[in-house]
């Protein structure tokens, strides 16, 4: 049969846009719950870094260089790894974050500041805090992306229905072009 | 060298595109990452491809990177002078914290071969912390190191005693070149290697292969001969209270402490770095405060009797 505008793909597109139509009481938005809105603490507002519970003569500190034999000129190491031992409890930090050994020293130093903290009070400490902000802040996260994710469902849906809109269009012309011809004959 | 397996290199492919080129230096994932995250913080983005092509080449992460830290400072580094190690790191901090208890407000220091111009800078900001007035005279023969140290200076904080010239240790009046009005202690980390240990590979007592390709001959191969000079021209003519010079090799020091054996007034001894071998040959005037360097020594030679 002639079939200029391909009708028959029209009617495919046009049957797939009727399947999404939504029942026309949906425009009616389910009521989102009222759920607790907790605020994340704002990150410079954490309890500060225990520095004070690092004693320097309670701690044993070792400077560890890759590789053994020979050094010097010879070889060129890049890397500086500082490890600290606190005496009283044995607890061993060791850091090479940088290649720098100083800010090593440094940071070995904070780390090991926490773990002692989370020692004495694990419930209130700086890392525990922290723990619970980043358990926020993926909480508040997956949300957004939850809520993104239906919106740009809704646009998908939104389209399909201009789609039926203008397959009814096309068809309605077809059709009107066929009467015409009818006429001419 | 052992060859990188294709299981580790896909390994690391796994992880990240810009892994593999880093094993070959780094040899394992670990390490290679460690480096990649340096790589990847002080770097603009636009660069790490090419970093990490040039790490294949085995070019030194200082020469990429263009610096090193050096105690509480920072250096510059470029291709054409030698990089600052860890050893020379640790030797500096140890004797700066001597050199603080000796030094009552004015220090003149002397430092030859002195490349970046590593050890006197990080001196002077650490004296200068403490509020000791330091006067650093410092010289190297190459025009490269020269220019470059002229460049740290101008980074680094309490710096300005500082002075940086060309000159030779083998030039015999080389105090008088340099313009030294007061020498009370001389520094110095000059080529050690002997050329017969430079050929050789890393596993027969030799060098490094990333040393080798891209690090100047010129500050690594040397024996005896400068130690011979820096004792002949700077610190007996210069009437100097101590001197430290890093060594390779224990026969270097023997050989400091069999030179100084006609002068009775001098005491030697050996500071040993964290892998226990040896670096640095100290030396001391008894009748001076400098003395106190002997706290610093692992090991001391006798004196003569």
């Amino acid at each position: 049969m002639f079939d200029p505008l391909g009708v028959g793909i029209i009617t495919n597109v046009m049957f797939k846009a009727i399947q999404n139509v939504r029942p026309a009481w949906s425009f009616i938005r389910p009521l989102t719950s009222t759920a607790v809105v907790s605020t994340i603490p704002k990150k410079n507002k954490m309890p500060p870094r225990p520095l004070w519970l690092v004693k320097e003569d309670e701690i044993k500190e070792v400077f560890i260089k890759g590789g053994t034999g020979a050094g010097g000129q010879k070889i060129n190491k890049t890397n500086s790894k500082v490890q600290l031992t606190h005496l009283p409890t044995g607890i061993v930090v060791t850091c090479q974050y940088s290649r720098s050994q100083e800010q090593n020293r440094k940071r070995a130093r904070e780390l090991l500041a926490l773990k002692l903290e989370e020692l004495e009070n694990p419930e209130s400490c700086r890392n525990a805090v922290l723990k619970e902000r980043a358990q926020k802040v993926k909480q508040s996260k997956s949300k957004k992306s939850k809520r993104k994710k239906r919106k740009s469902k809704r646009r998908k849906k939104s389209r399909s229905k201009k789609i039926y809109k203008f397959a009814w269009h096309i068809t309605e012309l077809y059709f009107l072009s066929s009467n015409q011809t009818t006429e001419v004959r | 060298m052992a060859r990188l397996s294709p299981r580790l290199i896909r390994q690391a492919k796994s992880i990240s595109s810009l892994l593999p080129p880093l094993l070959r230096a780094n040899r394992t994932i670990e390490a290679a990452q460690r480096e990649l995250n340096w790589i990847k913080r002080e770097l603009p983005a636009n660069e790490w491809v090419k970093a990490v092509e040039a790490r294949d080449r085995l070019v030194p992460l200082q020469y990429i990177l263009g610096n090193v830290p050096f105690g509480n400072i920072t250096v510059k580094c470029k291709p054409g002078v030698l990089i600052p190690r860890s050893e020379t790191e640790a030797w500096v901090i140890d004797l700066s914290e001597k050199v603080k208890e000796v030094a009552n407000d004015e220090i003149g220091i002397v430092d030859a071969c002195t490349g970046t111009g590593c050890i006197p800078l990080l001196l002077a900001h650490e004296l200068d912390k403490v509020g000791v007035k330091t006067r650093v005279d410092a010289f190297d023969v190459s025009v490269e190191a020269v220019n470059l140290a002229n460049e740290n200076k101008d980074s680094v904080e309490g710096s300005s005693g500082v002075n940086f010239q060309i000159g030779d240790v083998f030039n015999v009046n080389i105090l008088e070149h340099i313009g030294v009005e007061k020498v009370d202690l001389v520094t110095s980390n000059p080529p050690y290697i002997p050329f017969h240990d430079y050929k050789k590979s890393m596993f027969e007592h030799g060098i490094e292969r990333s040393v080798k390709l891209y690090e100047p001959q010129l500050a690594l191969v040397g024996e005896y001969e400068f130690y011979l000079e820096l004792l002949q021209n700077i610190v007996i003519p210069g009437h100097a209270k101590a001197f430290v010079f890093e060594i390779g090799y224990e026969e270097q020091a023997e050989f400091v402490y069999e030179y100084l054996r006609d002068y009775s007034a001098w005491r030697v001894g050996i500071w040993c770095d964290y892998n226990d071998n040896v670096r640095c040959v100290i030396g001391w005037n008894v009748d001076t405060e400098f003395v106190k360097l002997k706290d610093m020594c692992d090991h001391l030679y006798e004196p003569k009797v």
